[in-house]
């Protein structure tokens, strides 16, 4: 964990800096008429201060203790499926206006059915129609979600 | 006169055919997202906030309260027959509830948690009925430096009580305030990290923030697990719990609902705080302490009181001050602006039909969630059974279909995706979500209130100080900001979890 904790802080230093100097585009104002800029250079410096509280920290308990090695990794064994995980959540995003809600859906739990946590084929299409509709059914009839159409609209 | 005037208002809201049936829909759904692990109610009630817009503002909230303290009873049927927490809240439950029925007792423990539960949350509703006016009218005293500093409160009990490092949690708090920043200064008008993006001119939204933290986080963590969930198979059965059973259970059902109520009242505090000092004072008061986490019954009533009796209290800062105390409380706050009220003091005189309607609905809703709970334990059995590899496409699925509906944009599954990705990533390096949402929520109110106090004190934070309210708030941050550099109360800092589920 004093790894982790290092590599996060260190992950979290830069993103405070980048804040910081993107704080400096804006007007700081004065005490009694704060800018734009106030809050999120304050924020900025906060984290900065608090991700070398959390490195220090780290490195404390490193010297505190025998050296050993760090138990594990955060990478999982099962990162294949993570991945494709977001990939078809992404896909879905970038996707959805042009292929419709009904066809992405489809695709989407057919992916995620056999892809990320396999099943055979005819279970996976079954579940994945049988999602697709309900949730079809239920968000534009009964729900009333105004969900894409997609370029079948235009086609038919 | 007027106390009854506005009961009677209450009742005539609740009691339409239409909000009937929307509490009753709340506290199903409640009940089943509490069942389910994997799902909580802030995740719930964002992904059905979008459908909330074609009801009344008054059905909008009656249904997704229910939603909120249904998850509380909920999350016990699963702690007792899984031992799996059905949500956060529930996590104590398991300890005394599981081996209750192990031992054969699963229907005793069952009928224990949902009375608990029904006693704690009257009572509760009756607390916040008989506190929110006077309380409301009290709030119309406060100016900015007292809001600022009840919010620098809030978020600080939040990070003092959150597992872990209070640093980290601190960091997360100002990242969620700088969040808050992106999009359009209300003041200057000045486009701040929009990144030239017209979607991030109003900000970035909340709702997606939430179901990508809280909710595709989750999934993607228990991707890398493979699940093994072992149901009781025994009959259940004697709902009702004996005599010997109220005996022992009555005073912890009564300290878990003051506890709880109190507890849910505070900024940073909720029901899963509740729940586990509730425990915690059980098992100090009890003659036999060592035997809890055997399956004592004190352990599953009082925590289940505690937690649904906070549910009540929770809504107190909320409904009167217009800030809330945890994540599901700062969700029902982004829903009520959606539906053009403005919570805060004024909104028991401009909307007495809302205020009263929901309060009024929680009494109805607790009654509901009693037969829900018992009749249809069969059911939530059954759920259980479904196997996670069909709930969490689903769960992907409904999580998609509401960051869609937000606005039709497919920018805002873009940043629930991502926030997903930094969700999974933070609850990797132990990291927590709660205060990042909070302050993400109460950001801009706590930036325009900041901004108007430094006017008013010409520039000088003294004004904190010289005034008694926010001078009471500010200390108490500040004690609790430097509880953990004095060594020997360091070890006695409570580490509970708080509302980090969605």
């Amino acid at each position: 964990m004093n790894r982790v904790d290092k590599v996060s802080s260190f992950a979290w230093l830069m993103a405070s800096m980048a804040i910081i100097a993107g704080s400096s585009a804006y007007s700081l104002g004065t005490l009694s008429r704060p800018g734009p800029a106030f809050l999120p250079l304050g924020c900025g410096i906060i984290m900065a201060v608090l991700s070398l509280v959390v490195f220090g920290q780290a490195v404390l308990r490193d010297k505190g203790k025998a050296t050993k090695n760090e138990e594990g990794s955060l990478l999982t064994a099962r990162w294949p499926r993570l991945v494709a995980a977001l990939a078809i959540l992404f896909a879905y995003a970038f996707l959805l206006e042009f292929f419709g809600f009904a066809m992405m859906t489809l695709v989407f739990m057919l992916f995620v059915l056999k892809v990320v946590d396999p099943a055979d084929w005819w279970t996976a299409i079954l579940e994945a129609v049988l999602a697709a509709g309900v949730s079809y059914f239920l968000f534009e009839f009964w729900l009333k979600v105004p969900l894409p159409k997609g370029i079948w609209l235009d086609l038919f | 006169m007027d106390f009854l005037h506005s009961l009677g208002l209450g009742f005539q809201v609740c009691l339409q055919p239409a909000n009937l049936f929307l509490a009753f829909t709340g506290c199903l759904i409640g009940t089943l997202v509490g069942v389910l692990p994997g799902l909580g109610p802030a995740a719930a009630i964002s992904l059905l906030l979008p459908s909330s817009f074609h009801i009344t503002p008054a059905g909008a909230l009656i249904m997704l309260a229910g939603i909120y303290y249904g998850a509380m009873y909920g999350g016990s049927t699963t702690s007792i027959l899984v031992n799996i927490p059905g949500e956060a809240a529930s996590v104590v439950t398991c300890l005394d509830g599981y081996e209750m029925a192990r031992q054969g007792r699963a229907g005793p423990a069952l009928g224990m948690a949902a009375f608990a539960s029904f006693i704690a949350g009257t009572a509760s509703v009756v607390g916040l009925m008989l506190l929110a006016p006077p309380l409301a009218d009290m709030a119309l005293k406060f100016g900015p430096p007292e809001y600022t500093t009840l919010m620098i409160l809030g978020l600080t009990v939040l990070t003092f009580l959150v597992k872990g490092s209070m640093a980290k949690a601190l960091m997360m708090a100002a990242f969620g305030m700088f969040l808050s920043t992106v999009g359009l200064d209300a003041v200057s008008g000045v486009a701040r990290f929009s990144l030239n993006r017209v979607e991030l001119m109003d900000g970035i939204g909340m709702v997606p923030v939430v179901m990508g933290l809280f909710g595709i986080s989750e999934v993607l963590l228990n991707l890398e697990k493979t699940f093994g969930r072992e149901i009781l198979r025994e009959k259940i059965k004697d709902y009702l719990p004996t005599k010997e059973d109220w005996r022992k259970s009555h005073k912890p059902i009564l300290r878990g609902s003051l506890l709880g109520f109190f507890l849910g009242i505070l900024p940073g505090g909720g029901a899963i705080l509740a729940s586990f000092v509730s425990y915690a004072v059980e098992k100090r008061v009890s003659r036999y302490p060592e035997k809890f986490g055997t399956g004592v019954i004190e352990g599953v009533a009082g925590p289940e009181a505690a937690n649904n009796s906070a549910t009540g209290g929770a809504f107190i800062p909320l409904l009167t001050l217009g800030i809330p105390s945890n994540v599901v409380m700062a969700i029902l706050l982004g829903a009520m602006m959606i539906h053009g009220l403005q919570p805060g003091p004024n909104l028991v005189h401009e909307h007495p039909d809302v205020f009263w309607g929901v309060i009024i609905s929680m009494y109805i809703g607790n009654g509901m969630l009693l037969i829900l709970n018992l009749p249809l334990i069969g059911l939530w059995v059954q759920v259980l059974k479904v196997p996670y590899r069909l709930l969490f496409p689903l769960i992907l699925l409904f999580c998609l279909i509401g960051a869609y509906s937000l606005s039709s944009a497919t920018f805002d599954i873009l940043i629930m995706v991502i926030f997903g990705i930094i969700g999974y990533l933070m609850k990797k390096t132990n990291y927590e979500g709660a205060p990042l949402v909070l302050a993400l929520v109460l950001g801009n109110l706590f930036e325009n209130a900041l901004r108007q106090s430094l006017i008013l004190s010409d520039g000088s934070f003294l004004i904190f100080f010289n005034r008694p309210i926010a001078a009471i708030f500010l200390w108490i941050a500040i004690a609790l900001l430097l509880f953990p550099l004095l060594p020997w109360l360091k070890k006695r800092r409570p580490a509970v979890g708080v509302e980090t589920q969605g």
